[in-house]
């Protein structure tokens, strides 16, 4: 089963020095880590929803949470059980919390496959984390138009991939506190704006603004902007 | 809750029901009984091999529906088990056949006709109890899981047990199922690595069902049905986890404090606390098993075997003034070097009180200060007014009972306080030794 992991903050973790890098190495090596990325700052989000065929951006996240999205991995495991084993070795399980969420495969259509790509991630510059937005009338997108964006968006250069994930009363929070490992049911924070799947976007800001602008999603939920950490010096 | 079936077990485990007995009480006093003893191991064993939650419980409810007049006509088979797991496993054959024509559903039925090879009933059953206790899944919806699953109560017994509607308990299960399948939570026994931790989940799930019948939340009086029903998996899980003493310590646990059920609440369903307790109304065959566990599992020093081995101090005193308070402080002790809890200190406080006088009570209270965990708690008042009371400072225990009542979470307990707020300062000597 494909799961996303998402690597969230937590003010009341315990602080932690260690980087993932043996955790990326072990995972990877049995294959069961796929892929995956960190996030620049939640300050630098940008928030995309389309209202009345008016396209409304905002600086800054949707919702001011404590917690928030500072990575995503991709992970391939046998069941729940292997996932849990992977996030609770991470080392943000200690210093903030790891969300599991179950991926839920949707066809687009022919050659709408994520864009094949070497290394941790595909080479997008931007992560767009759509959420639903529960203040806005409930609206589930044409699966046609979500078909023709993504294809649009290949054809362009813009989409690089995506993935649709479970609701989040399949989430599972892994998180180590004073050594002992918890597991609970539930996302990464409580809101009501959950996640409902991730999209790779590609091109500088603008570009990508212009291409979430048109995400189906986007007309009932909300989109934002991350930018993904790439320099490493 | 289960009266008709439960009932229906004790008659079947009596002789006189030979297999093969048509006459209709016995039949169907066979099939409640093999409703009690192999509800798990059918649904278990159906989980298992289709994987579907949801038909597995179809093809359980089938087979015992079939059942009846299957044994009726035919004779109670030898091995009611392996006739139902057997009527399920044919029945999840036709439910795959006529589900779909896709060449993996025939490929899936075909397999489950062909590859079936029965595992023991325990090993069923813990599968089928580890995966319903999973921590991913939120804590009502493994408690109604469990009980339906494992436990084989309808959703009607289960909502009645815990006062809510039958949807409420509908929807916890089947949101639970449905969790089971979208993050594919395993169906096994977790391996060695995480076994123990998880039996920890198994174990609290349990100790929640009981307590909810022992002492509900919603203060109603007891429902010795759902408590007994936790005896009942804690024993399935006893059984077939001999290495965990921490299980043991739980089912010892159950056992004690169930033992004292007939004395615990007066004619007009007041709470009476221990010390008053007719000693006479316990259980004295429970309290012998209880205690035999308890001693057993002592030596791993677990939180459930402690308090069980706490419990079971209580169960073999002849009265409150002989009891081993000095024993029981040292178990506390113990408990309390696990891990600090207010709870259990405050508890201490009492047993120190009974050993040493209502002086080292009052310190020992005034000492813990107002932890988180006990600010507004009813038993934080209550047990420095019983304390108060005891050294002949009345009014200050007037005032600290009046707290206890204000902040008691049902209204026995309330009526207990108030009962004491009005009982006369004992004369020293008498609640002591």
């Amino acid at each position: 089963m494909k799961y996303v992991l998402f690597i969230a903050t937590d003010p009341a973790a315990e602080h932690t020095d260690e980087n993932p890098e043996a955790w990326v190495e072990k995972w990877n090596g049995r294959g069961v880590r796929l892929e995956g990325m960190p996030l620049k700052s939640v300050a630098e989000t940008t928030t995309v929803r389309v209202r009345a065929d008016e396209v409304l951006v905002t600086d800054g996240p949707f919702a001011e949470t404590a917690e928030w999205i500072a990575g995503y991995d991709l992970l391939e495991a046998a069941d729940l059980d292997e996932a849990i084993e992977v996030a609770a070795s991470h080392p943000m399980a200690t210093g903030g919390r790891v969300e599991i969420r179950p991926v839920e495969p949707v066809d687009h259509g022919p050659d709408t496959d994520n864009v094949p790509h070497e290394g941790d991630a595909p080479a997008s510059r931007f992560l767009a984390i759509i959420r639903t937005d529960p203040g806005a009338p409930p609206h589930t997108p044409d699966p046609a138009a979500v078909a023709e964006w993504v294809r649009d968006g290949l054809a362009s250069g813009r989409y690089l991939g995506g993935e649709h994930l479970s609701p989040v009363e399949d989430a599972t929070l892994v998180r180590r506190r004073g050594g002992e490992l918890l597991i609970t049911d539930g996302g990464y924070a409580d809101v009501p704006e959950w996640v409902t799947g991730i999209v790779f976007v590609d091109g500088d800001r603008e570009q990508a603004l212009e291409y979430v602008g048109r995400c189906p999603m986007a007309r009932s939920g909300i989109v934002e902007l991350r930018e993904f950490w790439t320099d490493f010096g | 809750m289960s009266a008709g079936v439960g009932a229906g077990a004790e008659a079947a485990g009596a002789p006189g029901t030979p297999p093969g007995d048509t006459a209709p009480a016995a039949v169907r006093a066979a099939l409640a009984a093999a409703h009690r003893a192999e509800w798990g191991v059918v649904f278990g064993t159906l989980v298992r091999l289709t994987g579907d939650w949801e038909l597995a419980e179809d093809c359980a409810q089938d087979a015992f529906a079939r059942a009846l007049p299957a044994w009726e006509r035919d004779g109670v088979p030898r091995s009611p088990g392996a006739w139902l797991v057997t009527a399920a496993r044919r029945r999840a054959v036709d439910v795959l056949r006529r589900r779909t024509t896709e060449r993996d559903k025939i490929a899936e039925a075909a397999a489950l006709e062909e590859a079936y090879e029965p595992a023991p009933p325990g090993d069923e059953r813990l599968r089928l109890i580890f995966t319903c206790c999973h921590p991913a899944l939120p804590l009502e919806a493994r408690v109604a899981l469990t009980l339906r699953a494992v436990g084989g109560l309808t959703t009607r017994e289960i909502a009645r047990a815990f006062l809510v509607g039958e949807d409420t308990v509908s929807q916890r299960v089947l949101r639970a199922k449905r969790k089971i399948a979208a993050a594919g939570i395993p169906y096994r026994v977790p391996p060695p690595g995480a076994r123990a931790e998880r039996l920890g989940g198994v174990l609290a799930v349990l100790y929640l069902i009981f307590t909810e019948g022992y002492a509900p939340s919603d203060g109603s009086t007891t429902r010795d049905g759902l408590a007994e029903e936790a005896i009942r998996l804690a024993r399935l899980v006893t059984a077939e986890t001999s290495d965990e003493p921490e299980a043991r310590g739980l089912l010892a646990l159950l056992l004690l404090q169930h033992s004292r059920r007939a004395a615990r609440l007066d004619a007009d369903g007041g709470l009476v606390t221990l010390e008053h307790q007719d000693r006479s109304l316990w259980d004295r065959g429970l309290i012998a098993e209880g205690a035999a566990l308890a001693h057993q599992a002592l030596p791993a020093d677990g939180p459930y075997a402690l308090q069980a081995a706490i419990a079971a101090q209580h169960a073999l005193a002849p009265d409150a003034a002989a009891t081993d308070w000095a024993a029981i402080t040292a178990l506390y002790d113990r408990l309390l070097a696990l891990r600090t809890n207010p709870v259990v200190a405050l508890n201490r406080a009492v047993a120190l009180g009974m050993r040493d006088g209502p002086q080292a009570q009052l310190d020992a209270v005034d000492a813990l200060g107002t932890p988180k965990e006990l600010a507004g708690h009813h038993a934080l008042a209550a047990v420095r007014a019983d304390a108060l009371r005891r050294l002949g400072r009345t009014r200050e225990a007037a005032t600290a009972y009046e707290e206890a009542r204000a902040a008691a979470p049902n209204r026995a307990i309330a009526e207990e306080y108030a009962r004491r707020l009005t009982e006369p300062a004992p004369a020293e000597g008498n609640t002591a030794r």
